[in-house]
């Protein structure tokens, strides 16, 4: 395609100012294959000179956990995102499997062998309504995923509420995931880079991987390839839900407690990574190793903020900054393709 | 306002049937392609650029467009006119230049110049060739085993209980008016068809096609008009596009169901050779590619899939003469090889150059079957025009 525009782009470049048009094109093309691998640098670089301590062994240890829920959940987001879909829910399906492990454990209905499948399994079915309420009746994923994320958040503090408490988190296997470190290395971050090696192989080597890219490039090409685009939609949104079910019991282990607002507005963090990341939100797009970067950016940026002393409130604001940047940056990208 | 400038452009034109209140999306394809040229004349212009408007248009509304063209022209506007439909350039245009390549091959006065030279100047050889030689047809079609039996073949009020054979190895050129129902039947074959009721046997094998993924499994694919909407992927390579419906065999094993690259890039090379596809890598992104080497993928696509019957619904619109000559070459070895193709198109002279038999649609009917060795431009112009009165089915 870059073959296509280029010729395009000088004989435009005529009428304006030819070598600046050149040279704004060349830095898209960059921005394009390395630029997220720049702005970590570029960020890298300006964070660790304001601030020395931003490169301690200990606070990228920590920078890696904090991203390490978000970037879980991205990975289901990413897949979600990459069929032209987003899902709000994610939050939800996280307080979800959290509650209902922890209240099968707590009430020693079950071991957590078992209390943890089912709590997966709970918020994978979320996921799978999801898909099926998009795909079978054919109401748009905002919608759909709009109403299941307010449907089972109130689902889940129900149970928090006839409990009458906080769940506390005491599962010695859980706690050893999000506290315990492998050296220097927290478990946490491990299991979030062999999530992301699982799924960097399965998008890129397997027909389901395939399918989804095939499916977010043109979903009807796909169809009338005799592929049945709605089963492999429909599973897609239900590994959705899963990862947030695996991102909340992570979530509520760093915790130690399940508080009804688990993973309030946690979808927002998500998608900000999936589009930091460089996928289009129309779908058919995206790598979802760059997912993982863009996590770490936004990790980068509340973690220096953070070591700077900004409050709270102005961490927000620079948070939704980020959004509108991302989705800016997604645009100029398109409107150059 | 609005209406009265809009409803005042389309009259100027002498669009008649064109209601300005009505959502663009809603009307058809070739009243779209009117309201895109009124758009453009809505400007005070003084050089007009049409890059093949007339690509989806019939005949007729062909002829209007130019009618409107020459008026245009008596105005003093200068129109740059692209096209790959050599009759139009040979009627209508002053000057000529033919681009090949990229490069300019000659610049013509049209009245210097016949069809056959001009097409000489575009594929940069004689002519010859262009379609089927007329001997070699008819003799693998007939009497040959039906592959495909169709019976009572109806869909709402557009087609009307039709019925007809398939043979293996033989062409089947399938023409009537715009709307005759002859894209609905092609549909309906591939399940993608709503309201159709039908009898499908199978090499004696009742089947029943509800979506295109029993349409492939029962050995049919269809090729629709809308290549870039319905066939390709276009952010993905030639390589993707050409394995898509076939992946599930480049699976290293059951228990290891990933995909086998090397095996893949290899299938994929092969059928980029057979169909001769131009393009420098296999992944390359498709969308670089020419549209009739995205088509040829199209058609690669299947034959990697090895399907037994190939519908193709316009399969040459909007591809140049060189690409056009290939197509036809390759549907004919194609049938040679025994595939059973069926080519729904209105091109008269294409129906004519590569049918082995041609079914004429009118009004949702099968209204008659010629034999390639009866069939010339009168006798299917006029049953086209349901005028035939010797109308006859299987």
């Amino acid at each position: 395609m870059r073959n296509q525009s280029e010729p395009l782009s000088h004989s435009i470049g005529t009428t304006h100012k030819k070598a600046g048009y050149c040279g704004r094109e060349r830095l898209g093309t960059l921005l394009d294959s390395y630029g997220i691998l720049v702005i970590i640098l570029v960020l890298g670089v300006v964070f660790a000179a304001t601030a020395p301590r931003f490169l301690l062994p200990q606070n990228i240890a920590n920078i890696l956990k904090q991203i390490s829920v978000v970037a879980i959940m991205a990975i289901g987001m990413f897949m979600v995102i990459l069929l032209g879909g987003i899902d709000l829910s994610v939050g939800s399906s996280a307080l979800l499997s959290a509650v209902v492990t922890m209240y099968l454990i707590n009430h020693n209905y079950a071991p957590e062998t078992v209390a943890i499948p089912i709590g997966l399994l709970a918020a994978a079915a979320v996921g799978f309504i999801n898909g099926f309420m998009v795909e079978s009746a054919g109401i748009s994923p905002i919608i759909v995923t709009l109403g299941t994320m307010i449907a089972v958040r109130g689902l889940a503090q129900t149970i928090l509420w006839i409990d009458n408490s906080w769940l506390w988190v005491k599962d010695p296997a859980l706690l050893f995931l999000a506290q315990k470190n492998f050296g220097f290395l927290p478990v946490l971050v491990v299991l979030m880079v062999f999530l992301y090696a699982l799924f960097m192989v399965i998008l890129n080597q397997t027909r389901f991987g395939r399918y989804l890219y095939a499916i977010g490039g043109n979903q009807r090409a796909t169809y009338l390839c005799g592929i049945p685009v709605v089963r492999f939609k429909t599973l897609a949104y239900t590994l959705s839900g899963l990862m947030a079910g695996v991102g909340g019991l992570v979530l509520v282990a760093r915790l130690s407690a399940v508080s009804p607002a688990v993973g309030n507005n946690i979808q927002f963090d998500v998608i900000t990574a999936v589009v930091l990341g460089g996928a289009s939100l129309s779908g058919g797009e995206g790598r979802i190793e760059k997912t993982l970067l863009g996590a770490l950016i936004a990790g980068m940026i509340i973690n220096y903020l953070t070591i700077k002393g900004i409050p709270g409130p102005y961490q927000s604001a620079v948070n939704g900054m980020i959004i509108l940047g991302a989705v800016i940056l997604d645009k100029l990208s398109k409107a150059r393709s | 306002m609005i209406r009265k400038m809009s409803a005042d452009i389309l009259d100027e034109l002498e669009i008649r049937d064109i209601d300005v209140d009505a959502k663009v999306s809603g009307v058809p394809l070739a009243q779209r392609q009117l309201v895109e040229i009124a758009k453009a004349l809505s400007h005070d212009l003084k050089v007009l650029i049409l890059d093949e408007p007339t690509a989806p248009l019939t005949n007729e509304d062909t002829a209007h467009l130019f009618e409107i063209l020459k008026h245009i022209r008596s105005r003093g506007v200068s129109i740059i006119f692209i096209t790959h439909r050599l009759k139009e350039v040979l009627t209508y245009c002053d000057r000529g230049t033919i681009l090949r390549n990229g490069k300019t091959v000659e610049s013509v006065r049209i009245s210097d110049i016949d069809e056959s030279s001009l097409i000489e100047l575009m594929i940069g050889q004689k002519a010859e060739g262009f379609y089927r030689a007329s001997d070699a047809s008819g003799a693998a079609g007939k009497g040959s085993e039906a592959i495909l039996k169709v019976e009572h073949l109806s869909i709402g009020d557009k087609v009307h209980d039709i019925g007809f054979q398939l043979h293996r190895g033989e062409i089947v050129g399938v023409t009537g008016l715009l709307g005759a129902g002859q894209n609905e039947m092609a549909r309906s074959l591939f399940g993608i068809q709503d309201g159709a009721s039908v009898l499908i046997e199978l090499k004696g094998r009742r089947i029943r096609i509800r979506s295109p993924k029993e349409a492939v499994e029962n050995g049919i694919c269809l090729l629709t008009e809308n290549r870039k909407e319905e066939g390709l992927v276009l952010g993905m390579s030639v390589k993707e596009n050409i394995t898509l419906p076939s992946l599930r065999r480049f699976n290293r094993s059951r228990l290891f169901p990933f995909i086998h690259n090397g095996n893949e890039r290899r299938a994929a090379q092969n059928f980029i050779d057979k169909v001769n596809i131009v393009v420098r890598s296999p992944n390359s992104k498709i969308r670089t590619l020419s549209g009739g080497n995205q088509q040829k993928s199209i058609v690669a696509r299947w034959l990697l899939r090895s399907l037994e019957i190939l519908i193709f619904i316009e399969p040459t619109r909007g591809i140049d003469v060189g690409a056009k000559a290939e197509i036809y070459r390759l549907l004919i070895s194609l049938a040679s090889e025994g595939k059973s193709i069926m080519v729904v198109s209105t091109d008269h002279n294409e129906i004519l150059g590569i049918s082995d038999r041609i079914f004429v649609m009118y009004k949702g009917r099968l209204s008659s079957i010629i034999p390639h060795a009866e069939a010339n431009e009168e006798v299917l112009l006029s049953a086209i025009q349901g005028w035939s009165t010797d109308a006859q089915s299987e």
